[in-house]
């Protein structure tokens, strides 16, 4: 043993890692030369004198420092306290007390345990006392204003039908609301809810499952060019700097031709001054070198995918929105405390309108061809069996024995006044919504129907959002307009002769031009 | 819980960590610099930078080392970024300057002086072992290598230390 490692030894010592073989080595040498013991105790005595070093208690100026700091710095998280000022009027805040998500006591922090495994979301009020369900689960993918012509939709959504296996794709983690960026415009972010609540794995998913048309959209869409940077307000502009990664950085500082820790200095004002600055070749440079193209997308891997994801602005989580295609698949594998939070996440209005896609009343029933009776009827909970019973006098057992299609008949047989109770009974309200615990809230997503589902998702393509604007009368009168060509592949789709369609009536007509559509 | 707290946003929550750790990491950031003002400079950029990357934390993991390597790395970043301008304008103390050799002096602090005088890397390893209590796995984690690499610097650093304090006339 030489000099050295003796001292390693000792520090070992100190440290509590010495072993035994390292005890013995140590005593053997301290035993071989007595001296040694001297430059022991000076290691010992120096471990002493720096343990006994006190903390330097920090200037009272840097707590406002960083206060002042942190002031001028976006948080984190979604609930962005300017939005909650901005949409404050909006939304009813005594619905969110009742439904248990704010505390009675104004600006408590309400935890609301959604997995029972352990906390997973904290939802926190401002002092005024509203928390605001952040809105809209659309998902935009109109095609635009045209010539009008029964064709198969673009890619719709699988399963559009409404096939209920599940995907078991996903393993959500925790849905943090500070996955949704608001961008600095502010109400667009109504728009995000959809995107706060999926996890980055379903992002990702989503994001590898477009097509490569869909992709060159979206990356086109979240690329950066002159005319782009310079039509930007300048709060847009620092937005977008400040979401710059370390790839970013660098991009920018080459074609700034600043260092690193020159960009670090600057505050977000003057980087986007010195990026104003740059001459036409230098910007394209630099755009060019933190655009993503179908090529670098490629060579991605995953954590840099979910940091693309993770920098969108608003406009670019649109365009991700418009891009994806959320199917019932992807529905059925949520579990349901993302199914709860998504229909949460809506604010006032659009919660009446979910609502409102879900109730039943007898000219709605009136309306409904048997599929789609059939179809509602199933979808019925616990509770709706429960209501349906109860109207229509039978007995649970006997409801269960009875085929669907005989629930059907019982149903339509009823009287208005039964009718009127049972489908009291099954409605939702918000009021009723806020008693319901978070499975039942989340199954109300199953009681759509295909095309709820993708009025929800904002995968309603043009054809059928026309359809949907269109009487029974004018749905029946698009056969007319068809080509003669365009007809007989319709029918060929849907497997009709000529001579089942002649005998059909506008009823019969319209539904089927339905289905043309969507099938 | 108060991360995941700020992420769900509760601003107050941040509040709360910076509460905790503001003094740890300005004593990082004062023993690694040496200077008072540097270390204000870089306890308020990591506590900005752990605010603006908040999202990116693994929540499974130890937010002190993680908010500690973000006050560290600021800190060697002034540290080079002081370097770099002495170096230019050819100041011969290699980095140091009056104001911080005074203040060391003022305290009667050998131990900041000779830890002055360390490599950087030797530097962090020893604040994070004798000024933070930190074990070797834990420091590992904060400055991003491996366990035995942490030892071998703390071993080279304590000998350097040692000798430097020997140097100055130092006996414990």
């Amino acid at each position: 043993m030489n000099e050295e490692r003796f001292e390693d030894r000792v520090w070992e010592q100190i440290d509590g890692t010495l072993d035994a073989e390292g005890r013995a080595e140590l005593e053997a040498y301290l035993e071989a030369h007595p001296e040694a013991r001297a430059r022991q105790e000076a290691i010992r005595a120096l471990s002493r004198k720096l343990a006994r070093i006190e903390e330097v208690p920090p200037p009272e100026a840097l707590r406002t420092r960083i206060a002042a700091a942190l002031r001028k710095t976006r948080h984190p998280s979604t609930s962005d306290a300017s939005l909650l000022d901005r949409l404050r009027n909006l939304v009813a805040p005594n619905f969110l007390r009742r439904s248990g998500v704010l505390s009675a006591e104004q600006g408590s922090a309400e935890q609301v345990d959604l997995r029972g495994r352990g906390r997973w979301q904290t939802m926190s009020a401002k002092r005024t006392g509203v928390v605001v369900g952040l809105a809209a689960v659309v998902v935009v993918a109109i095609v635009a204003i045209g010539y009008f012509s029964v064709h198969r939709p673009p890619a719709p959504a699988e399963n559009a039908a409404g096939a209920t296996g599940a995907a078991q794709r996903y393993r959500a983690e925790q849905i943090k609301e500070g996955d949704v960026r608001l961008d600095l415009k502010g109400e667009e972010g109504l728009d995000d809810a959809i995107f706060a609540v999926l996890t980055d794995e379903q992002k990702l998913d989503m994001l590898d499952r477009m097509d490569a048309g869909r992709r060159q959209k979206f990356l086109a869409a979240i690329a950066m060019d002159d005319a782009k940077w310079n039509g930007m307000d300048r709060r847009m502009k620092m937005a977008w700097l400040g979401r710059l990664d370390a790839d970013g950085v660098k991009a920018c500082c080459a074609a700034a031709q600043i260092d690193p820790a020159d960009f670090e200095r600057r505050k977000i004002d003057q980087r986007a001054d010195l990026l104003d600055r740059m001459d036409a070749g230098r910007k394209q440079k630099f755009f060019g070198a933190v655009n993503v193209t179908d090529a670098s997308f490629a060579t991605m891997d995953r954590r840099k995918r979910i940091d693309l994801l993770g920098r969108l602005d608003a406009d670019g989580r649109k365009a991700f929105r418009a891009n994806v295609q959320f199917t019932e698949a992807d529905l059925q594998a949520m579990p349901v405390d993302q199914r709860a939070e998504m229909i949460n996440r809506m604010d006032a209005g659009r919660k009446q309108k979910f609502f409102g896609a879900i109730a039943m009343d007898e000219a709605k029933w009136n309306g409904m061809d048997r599929r789609k009776k059939v179809d509602w009827l199933s979808r019925l909970d616990a509770d709706g069996v429960k209501a349906f019973c109860a109207s229509a006098q039978i007995s649970p057992a006997d409801f269960d024995r009875r085929k669907i299609d005989q629930r059907v008949d019982m149903l339509d047989r009823m009287d208005a006044g039964r009718k009127q109770k049972f489908f009291g009974a099954v409605n939702v309200d918000e009021a009723k919504y806020a008693a319901m615990d978070r499975r039942q809230q989340a199954d109300l997503l199953n009681r759509l129907d295909a095309d709820g589902r993708a009025d929800l998702f904002g995968q309603v393509a043009f054809e059928r959002l026309a359809l949907r604007r269109m009487d029974v009368a004018q749905q029946a009168a698009v056969w007319e307009r068809m080509s003669e060509a365009a007809r007989k592949d319709a029918l060929a789709r849907l497997n009709l002769s000529d001579d089942q369609f002649n005998r059909m009536n506008t009823a019969q007509r319209a539904d089927l031009v339905g289905r043309a559509c969507l099938e | 819980m108060l991360v995941a707290a700020c992420l769900a946003g509760d601003r107050r929550a941040f509040d709360q960590l910076v509460d905790a750790y503001q003094s740890k990491l300005f004593n990082a950031a004062y023993r690694v610099t040496g200077s008072t003002a540097d270390a204000m400079d870089a306890t308020q950029g990591a506590f900005v930078k752990a605010y603006e990357k908040l999202r990116t934390f693994d929540q499974s993991r130890c937010f002190f080392s993680w908010i500690y390597r973000i006050a560290l790395n600021e800190a060697l970043s002034i540290v080079d970024r002081r370097r770099n301008l002495s170096e230019l304008s050819g100041d011969a103390c290699g980095g140091g300057d009056p104001e911080q050799a005074c203040e060391a002096t003022e305290a009667g602090d050998h131990i900041q002086k000779a830890l002055m005088a360390l490599p950087e890397d030797q530097r962090t390893v020893l604040v994070l072992r004798h000024f933070h209590g930190l074990s070797y796995h834990e420091i590992g984690e904060v400055v991003g290598v491996g366990e035995k690499t942490v030892k071998s610097r703390l071993f080279e650093a304590r000998r350097t230390m040692r000798v430097l304090m020997l140097r100055q006339g130092f006996t414990p």
